[in-house]
């Protein structure tokens, strides 16, 4: 009997100009694949930190955006089935998943704010003072030095789920090779700008879709933050990676990507970008049977109240999903 | 043994567009106003450079639109390090026909031949006098690309006689006011910070949020303070 088995792979580089400045890797990545029990899920999440003076907690922003989408990925794997309603499910990607998203990470950064409030000259860097503490404008600009973006993509046995916000890319190659974005561009990201977890607008600037899979999965997908898609000029020579990639991959193998991913994504921030770069790769494969579990990456230990947020807001879930 | 290939297609720095818009009209022929400003621009080259040098991440390539009986290149797309300023000339008489200059630039900043994924382009606008064109219509259509709104705009009046409220317009940002440069040492004080310290912003901006930048552009710092005027005469004010 055959069936969808997944190599999942993240890989994350300090950029060539950040090492130089002796500045941290200010993404994060996350990745997951389990192809060994029914629920048949993986998953590969990308963040990446803003960098600038006033974001000046960003690499942990990042960090917590990655942690968060992989707990709701994870949980949503156990209330997505093939017997769910469609509808149900899609009308909650698309309406209530961003709203979960971004208040659970807003959960996270104030449970790291409580541990570690601003100091002083944290917060002149946001043209604030101890006095402005609790005023309007530090409610409003509290989340800002966490800034992040955040993609990801969730394969189930019958869905897919697609999340971006900010800038970056999630490019698919089917098995002819032919590559494309899944997710409708947003304007508004042109030069350095972003749209961000770290702002007002952030439940409403997330591009999220779900596809429910007829014959078979995404056969490449690709997650990188922007750092890598600079590198490229045209998307002519973009989309060549996934499918040059997903060649390779045929011809020698996954341990092949696994082996040389670091090096291809040190060689574009060295030659081209300069910037952090964090990539997943997920390749879907049809094989026999296989009992082989992967290990999912070890997460920091944490008080955890952000994680009743999310418990909380999928409680409701497997009811609405399951009616028909 | 095989070498080994890098998938993907052809990768390259990202690239830095810089403008110059430069007036030749028939009142930059006095004082020698245009010469200063040859003289300005040539002398900052090689600082342009040292300091382009410094972010090898950033592919700079330079332009310069000339404007007066309408508008016309005066140097086309060269790389920073193939860039050699040649002197414009300025004629009696001849016009400032502004607007065409910047529907010029609108051409320009289009996508494509600007690309996609580039840095924040460089517009710099240097006047000293009244636009004699429809500047409004130039202005619109340059405004009309995404580009301008996150361009880098900075205008520098040469002399008392430049036509403020249209620089200001230019800008496109109430933080920021137009250059002023009454003497040529103040012109080439302004040219060199531009071609120094603009760029350098300009080739390694930090990522910013939608909601930063109020004005549509990336901020820039300070520009220079002009230098007391107390060593010069009136002959060397323009």
């Amino acid at each position: 009997m055959t069936e969808i088995k997944y190599d999942v792979i993240g890989k994350s580089i300090t950029g060539a100009s950040h090492t130089k400045s002796n500045l941290p890797n200010q993404d994060s990545v996350v990745w997951f694949g389990d192809a060994a029990n029914d629920k048949h899920f993986v998953y590969g999440i990308v963040s990446d930190g803003h960098g600038s003076k006033k974001c000046f907690r960003s690499h942990l922003g990042s960090s917590f955006a990655t942690e968060v989408l992989s707990e709701i990925f994870t949980q949503l794997s156990g209330l997505i089935n093939d017997d769910s309603n469609q509808q149900s499910i899609k009308d909650y990607i698309v309406d209530e998943l961003p709203t979960m998203i971004v208040e659970s990470w807003q959960e996270k950064v104030l449970e790291h704010l409580e541990s570690y409030p601003y100091s002083a000259d944290d917060l002149s860097l946001l043209s604030l003072s101890k006095a402005d503490l609790h005023s309007p404008k530090f409610e409003k600009n509290k989340f800002v030095p966490y800034g992040a973006t955040l993609l990801g993509v969730l394969l189930l046995k019958k869905h897919v789920v697609y999340v971006q916000l900010g800038d970056g890319d999630i490019l698919i190659a089917s098995e002819e090779g032919e590559v494309f974005r899944r997710l409708p561009d947003d304007d508004r990201l042109l030069g350095n700008e972003t749209t961000s977890l770290c702002l007002e607008t952030a439940k409403n600037d997330f591009r999220t879709v779900i596809d429910f899979i007829q014959d078979a999965p995404p056969h490449f997908v690709l997650i990188t933050t922007d750092g890598f898609i600079n590198a490229y000029k045209e998307d002519i020579d973009l989309f060549k990676f996934p499918s040059d990639v997903s060649k390779l991959h045929r011809e020698k193998g996954f341990d092949y990507i696994k082996e040389n991913l670091t090096e291809w994504l040190e060689e574009t921030s060295v030659k081209a970008s300069g910037d952090d770069t964090s990539m997943c790769i997920i390749v879907s494969n049809k094989v026999e049977v296989e009992k082989e579990i992967e290990t999912p990456k070890e997460k920091p230990k944490e008080r955890g109240n952000w994680k009743n947020v999310i418990s909380s807001g999928l409680d409701n879930l497997k009811s609405i999903f399951s009616k028909k | 043994m095989t070498e080994k290939v890098r998938p993907g297609g052809v990768i390259s720095t990202r690239e830095l567009h810089f403008f110059w818009i430069v007036d030749c009209s028939g009142s930059m022929t006095v004082d020698g106003k245009i010469q200063s400003l040859n003289n300005a621009i040539r002398e900052a080259l090689p600082h342009m450079k040292a300091e382009a040098d410094q972010n090898p991440h950033a592919k700079m390539i330079l332009k310069a639109i000339k404007f007066s009986n309408g508008a016309t290149w005066h140097i086309t797309d060269t790389p920073l390090d193939d860039f050699l300023w040649t002197d414009l000339v300025a004629k009696e008489d001849e016009l400032t026909d502004m607007g065409a200059a910047l529907s010029m630039v609108a051409k320009q900043i289009k996508i494509p031949p600007m690309p996609e994924r580039g840095l924040p382009p460089v517009l710099v606008l240097v006047s000293d006098g009244m636009p004699s064109d429809d500047f409004n219509k130039g202005f619109k259509e340059l405004m009309e690309r995404p580009w301008a709104k996150k361009a880098i705009k900075v205008s520098i009046a040469i002399g008392k006689d430049a036509e403020m409220s249209v620089l200001q317009k230019f800008i496109d940002n109430n933080e920021r006011k137009p250059l002023p440069a009454n003497t040529p040492e103040q012109l080439a004080k302004l040219i060199k910070w531009v071609s120094t310290v603009v760029v350098k912003n300009a080739s390694s901006p930090p990522t910013k949020t939608t909601d930063e930048i109020s004005n549509g552009s990336t901020p820039i710092p300070e520009p220079p303070k002009p230098d007391s005027d107390e060593d010069v005469t009136a002959e060397d004010v323009w």
